[in-house]
């Protein structure tokens, strides 16, 4: 189904909306609350000079409009503040940081939608049985566990004390080293692939699937319990049972109606189980030492680096909006029902 | 179907997992590099800034492997070991010394290091005066008679030797950076710049490759280092690694589990629960030494009721110091005996608080608050420190039952610092107790007497104690220093005293320092000095793969 | 009547709904009662410390085991259960006085004021959960009443939509009309007629949510961004195990399972309401012969 020039427009014009609802939220959260603002700006010993300084690049002895119309130029020159704790700018750690935590949601995500949909579905069809029941209570389970626990269990008996897997970062320091790695990309996966280096490519392989499971769980139930649900509804249509009826084959059904009617919906809800997964990963990312946004960004949460915190913040909501519009548009070209 | 191409494909992955990597099938490149000898050490903290003359934090972790002072000391032994300078000799009045500098010794840059280099770096470090620049005070002029002689004429007597040995602001850098940062004169901040963008110009046994301050910091052996040549020199090993990276690992926990793992050879910052583990485990050594560090709890003397020195001599005897070296430290720490530490000339064992709760609410009564205190107090310290923050909690427990209540606030450091900074235009906007760390530039006694309690420090005292006799006597102690020792420690005990009556701060404990490494890695215990806290001499190790 | 007729046979069919509920319903009493059973409060409060019993691992005198200052963790965990309690009622309830008047004036009253509420919901909702949270508790500071604020303004927009969507269909409706017609002022109409019947999913899905308040408060926790210790709550546990996880397992063992069983049972609930409310899926409940 073509999309209209018109609804493109419409929904760009919402993100860029958005994006500034992100931007006037966050300036509220670090400009209009804090008591004295540029002590969570100034930094690393900053003397009184450097204070007045601060005061006058935040423009903060002038009114409020003023300072929004300037923190808004900021971010959008791409002056992101800097990070107490190194003197390069924020911008430039997060997009150094940024491969690395696509890599692993990506994956996670990956095996979230491909393990997580179809076992779904499997469970709707076994409606009543023991298998829906036992898929049910697991589902259930597992969009109850904290991922910070999980992650910290898997850790433990996995990586620390049987010694299967590596417990902790992207890949053996030595063996890169060695074999002469360079990241290029910053996904590593890719990397290792394009210069041929296998024993890499295995280490990283290693190296991210515990973290990557871990973080696939809570997105995993989620996905099973929305396509069951989904699949039960698509299941009880009135079309679907008056097919059963006449007598056409179940397996034709599930595949030419029922899927196509499922998996849209279950698409457009992946969006809300993107937004779980990102901030999943900062929990993983941050026990396995995983070198990508979460783990910057609990770093920073650790040593009360305010500018940093907020500098993630705000590229994780743009992300994620941008991620959610990506979506909708999928969603809005896939389904017929949708007028655009 | 499905279900077959799933079990090829998880087969297919099994085995790739189950086979090392370099396995049978692994093909080698055809140009295999040499196995280069690699250490990687774990840093707590960021890198901070490159400049030799101005840095005074974290980097004091590497500057060593790359710059070198005119002299290394070693307090244990209480010898100097020569760097640069190959001997030197001082006047009878203490007012005069000379150093003979090393022929041979190059700058990474191949420029050779002569005396004229040794004036103008120290001049820069001086002019600048910035960090640490302070030690070099008693310096008058600097005189290079010729290219390997320098000859220092001071304005009052001091153990400049001492002072050339330190951990900060003591370095010899190439007088050619100048050019490479296209400066003016060696003040122009692009000379600070271009060291800050990660360049160096030092001499000494490694050279900087990378430099990533957030994260890892790499170092390469620099081949014609004067060291490596010499037989018998005491601070080199013909086994040294040859590239050496600090990564940045902000927490204790990730630090031992990528040690664990074989991802860094070297940390230490590790839970200290698990050292005894750690110790039975034949894959790992655990290297003990005394450290210079301690721990001290300021107290905002100017915001009242903190302002009552009875208040604080109760607060003195309602600190549970055992327990907090048990539980903070696992035992790895000594309750302190006043701000000097354990091991170092100055510190004197009598200068301990009793913990008696009951001493604790006589004294708050007599102040005139026997229910205790009716405003929450707060307590800062630097966030991400374990130590720290149970130390801090077990503060809390115990002054709560004296009716004390104390808010504990984990803050960064900037943060802590630019708080009680505020303290000084306005002692009730600060907090009322600051919980840091404590390490010595010099040596010396003097530099935690002056920096935290001298009322010309404003950046450190940050209790705001303004003591005129305490001044008097130690700033008389650090000049006999280098000439009549019995009657500077007579002083610094007087001083000591002082602030043992008055408790403008409480020393909470004097750190053990460790070290955790895989077992192959020999010499460690010879790579630490506690003068130079943090630093592992990558020079010394002998590593052997 | 048939409604609590229906639910009782879901129930009594269905043992992992029943769970469900005896979950909710002890996690609500134990928080209630929990600071009046301790058995030894100083340990979970926090107030109170052992150095001789460190580190101590689950035996019958300390069933959870005892932390790195020697406190009971069992008696930690039971307090810890008020502590959650608070924070998910606290939660929803702040949410919700924020999201009902939102999503009422705004799906009401409509038009450019409706349109422009929903924009500002909308940007909330731009951030993906906890984002937000994570953003204002680093203002805030650590606290209760700060982490509870913190996740309610991150919350209330899910609310404020929900109520919106429900109050513009609801006040089309003929008898709504029938009420303006008659001279009953808007501001009546709109809360004695269209309010009550807009709330029924709001409150459902509310009372649901109070378990992925819990699970996000104690995140907030983990990070260091909720609530100070030594307060006992359970995320907060989890984080202070972390540093010793391989020798004392036991200390972010347990309280992770009581948040794992706390937030299992509003789900297990949340799945047997929302089965209860699905019209199909009732048919299919009467009709099928088990």
């Amino acid at each position: 189904m073509p999309i209209s020039r018109e609804y493109l427009i419409k929904r760009l014009l919402l993100l860029a909306l958005v994006v500034v609802g992100v931007l006037v939220i966050t300036f509220v959260i670090t400009r209009v609350i804090p008591a004295r603002p540029e002590f969570l700006w100034a930094g690393p010993h900053a003397t009184e000079e450097q204070l007045k300084r601060a005061r006058q690049e935040l423009h903060l002895d002038e009114p409020i409009h003023v300072q929004l119309y300037y923190y808004l130029l900021d971010f959008f020159k791409g002056n992101w503040g800097v990070s107490w704790r190194t003197r390069t700018p924020i911008l430039n750690d997060l997009f150094t940081a940024l491969p690395a935590t696509l890599e692993l949601v990506i994956i996670a995500f990956l095996l979230a939608s491909l393990i997580g949909i179809p076992l779904g579905i499997y469970s709707a069809l076994k409606y009543g049985g023991l298998a829906d029941q036992v898929i049910r209570v697991l589902t259930v389970l597992g969009a109850s566990m904290p991922v910070f626990w999980v992650a910290l269990i898997f850790q433990t008996v996995v990586g620390t004390w049987t010694k299967l897997l590596p417990a902790s970062g992207r890949v053996d320091d030595y063996l890169a080293y060695e074999t002469g790695f360079k990241p290029v990309t910053g996904f590593y996966l890719l990397d290792s692939l394009i210069q041929g280096n296998l024993p890499v490519f295995i280490d990283v392989l290693k190296h991210v699937i515990m973290p990557a499971l871990v973080l696939a769980i809570y997105p995993l139930s989620l996905s099973s319990r929305m396509s069951r649900s989904l699949m039960i509804e698509v299941l009880n249509e009135n079309y679907v049972r008056s097919l059963e009826v006449w007598g056409i084959p179940k397996r034709t059904i599930l595949l030419k109606y029922a899927l196509r009617n499922v998996i849209v919906p279950v698409i457009a809800s992946l969006g809300l189980s993107f937004g779980y997964t990102l901030i999943g990963a900062f929990m993983v990312e941050l026990i396995f030492v995983w070198p990508g946004l979460g783990y910057y960004a609990g770093m920073s949460l650790l040593s009360y680096d305010y500018p940093a915190i907020i500098g993630v913040v705000v590229l994780v909501a743009l992300f994620y909006s941008f991620i959610n519009l990506i979506v909708d548009l999928i969603h809005a070209w896939l389904d017929p029902r949708v007028r655009l | 179907m499905v279900a077959l191409v799933i079990v090829i494909i998880v087969g297919v992955v099994a085995y790739y997992v189950v086979t090392p990597p370099g396995g049978p099938t692994t093909t080698t490149p055809t140009t295999t590099p040499p196995p280069t000898k690699m250490i990687i050490y774990a840093s707590l903290s960021e890198m901070t800034t490159a400049d030799p003359s101005t840095e005074f934090s974290n980097s004091v972790m590497w500057l060593p492997l790359v710059y070198e002072p005119l002299l290394w000391y070693d307090p244990i032994t209480d010898t100097f070991i020569p760097a640069l300078a190959t001997n030197y000799s001082s006047s009878e009045d203490g007012l005069v010394w000379t150093f003979t500098i090393r022929r041979g010794a190059v700058f990474h840059d191949g420029t050779p290091v002569t005396s004229q280099a040794v004036k103008l770096s120290i001049e820069r470090t001086i002019a600048l005066g910035q960090g640490a620049a302070f030690i070099w005070d008693p310096v008058e002029s600097i005189e290079t008679p010729d290219n390997y002689t320098v000859v220092f004429r001071l304005k009052y007597p001091a153990a400049l030797d001492k002072i050339a040995a330190t951990a900060y602001a003591a370095y010899i850098f190439s007088p050619k950076v100048v050019e490479y940062a296209g400066a003016s004169n060696l003040t122009d901040p692009k000379v600070a710049d271009w060291f800050n963008s990660g360049k160096e110009a030092g001499s000494g046994p490694y050279k900087m490759v990378k430099w990533d301050p957030e994260n890892e910091v790499v170092f390469e052996k620099f081949a014609d280092w004067w060291g490596w040549r010499l037989a018998d020199y005491p601070m080199k090993s013909d086994n040294a690694p040859d590239v050496f990276k600090i990564r940045i690992i902000k927490d204790a926990v990730t630090q031992e589990t990528l040690l664990l793992s074989g991802a860094i050879d070297i940390a230490m910052y590790v839970p200290l629960e698990n050292i005894e583990q750690h110790q039975r485990n034949p894959n790992l050594q655990v290297v003990f030494k005394p450290s210079f560090q301690n721990l001290i709890m300021l107290i905002n003397v100017k915001k009242p009721p903190l302002d009552n020195v009875l208040v604080r001599r109760a607060i003195a005897h309602a600190v549970p110091y055992e327990d907090i070296v048990t539980v903070a430290r696992n035992g790895l720490a000594r309750v302190a005996s006043g701000p000097v530490p354990y091991g170092m000339w100055g510190h004197f064992d009598n200068l301990t608080f009793k913990y008696n709760l009951s001493l604790a609410r006589e004294l708050l009564t007599q102040a005139g608050y026997p229910s205790g205190i009716n405003r929450t107090l707060i307590l800062t310290y630097t966030a991400g420190d374990i130590y720290e923050a149970r130390t801090a909690q077990l503060i809390k427990s115990s002054l709560a039952q004296l009716g004390i209540d104390v808010e504990v606030r984990p803050l960064s450091w900037e943060e802590q610092w630019a708080l009680a900074q505020r303290g000084w235009e306005d002692p009730n906007a600060a907090q009322d107790f600051l919980i840091f760390y404590w390490w010595p530039d010099v040596v010396s006694p003097f530099t935690y007497l002056y920096n935290m309690f001298h009322n010309a420090s404003k950046i450190f005292n940050l209790c705001y104690y303004e003591n005129p006799d305490f001044n008097a006597l130690i700033e008389e102690a650090v000049t006999l220093e280098g000439i009549d020792e019995a009657r500077a420690l007579q002083l610094y005990y007087m001083a000591q005293k002082i602030l043992h009556d008055d408790v403008p701060a409480v020393p909470l404990w004097d750190m053990i320092d460790l070290r955790i490494a895989r077992a192959g890695i020999g010499n460690l215990d010879k790579a630490i000095n506690p003068a130079y806290p943090t630093v592992v001499f990558a020079q010394v190790l002998d590593v052997r793969r | 009547m048939s409604e609590f007729r229906l639910y009782l046979s879901l129930m009594r069919r269905n043992p992992v709904y029943l769970t469900g509920l005896i979950i909710v319903s002890s996690f609500v009493l134990i928080g209630l009662i929990a600071p009046y059973i301790l058995t030894r409060p100083g340990d979970a409060w926090g107030i109170t410390y052992d150095v001789s019993k460190r580190l101590m691992p689950p035996s019958l005198e300390y069933p959870f085991g005892t932390d790195e200052y020697g406190r009971d963790l069992f008696n930690r965990v039971l307090l810890g259960t008020r502590f959650s309690l608070m924070i998910g009622v606290g939660v929803v309830a702040l949410s919700l006085a924020i999201g009902i008047p939102v999503g009422l004036v705004a799906g009401y009253v409509g038009g450019k004021v409706g349109t422009a509420l929903m924009r500002v919901t909308d940007m909330f909702l731009a951030f993906p959960p906890l984002l937000l949270a994570i953003a204002l508790a680093a203002t805030f500071g650590r606290g209760l009443l700060n982490t509870i604020l913190a996740l309610s303004l991150s919350w209330w927009p899910w609310y404020s939509r929900l109520v919106y969507l429900q109050v513009s269909s609801v006040r089309n409706l003929p008898y709504v009309d029938a009420a303006r017609v008659i001279g009953i002022s808007e501001v009546r109409i709109m809360f004695r007629h269209v309010l009550p019947n807009s709330l029924t999913p709001v409150i459902t899905q509310a009372t649901l949510d109070t378990g992925s308040a819990i699970l996000e408060a104690s995140a907030l926790s983990f990070l260091g961004v909720g609530v100070p210790p030594p307060t006992p709550e359970w995320g907060l546990l989890v984080s202070s195990g972390w540093h010793l996880i391989s020798k004392a397992w036991w200390i972010s063992f347990f309280p992770g399972l009581a948040l794992i069983v706390t937030v299992l049972g509003f789900n297990l609930l949340g799945d047997a309401v929302k089965e209860l409310m699905d019209p199909r899926l009732r048919n299919l409940l009467s009709m099928r012969r088990v």
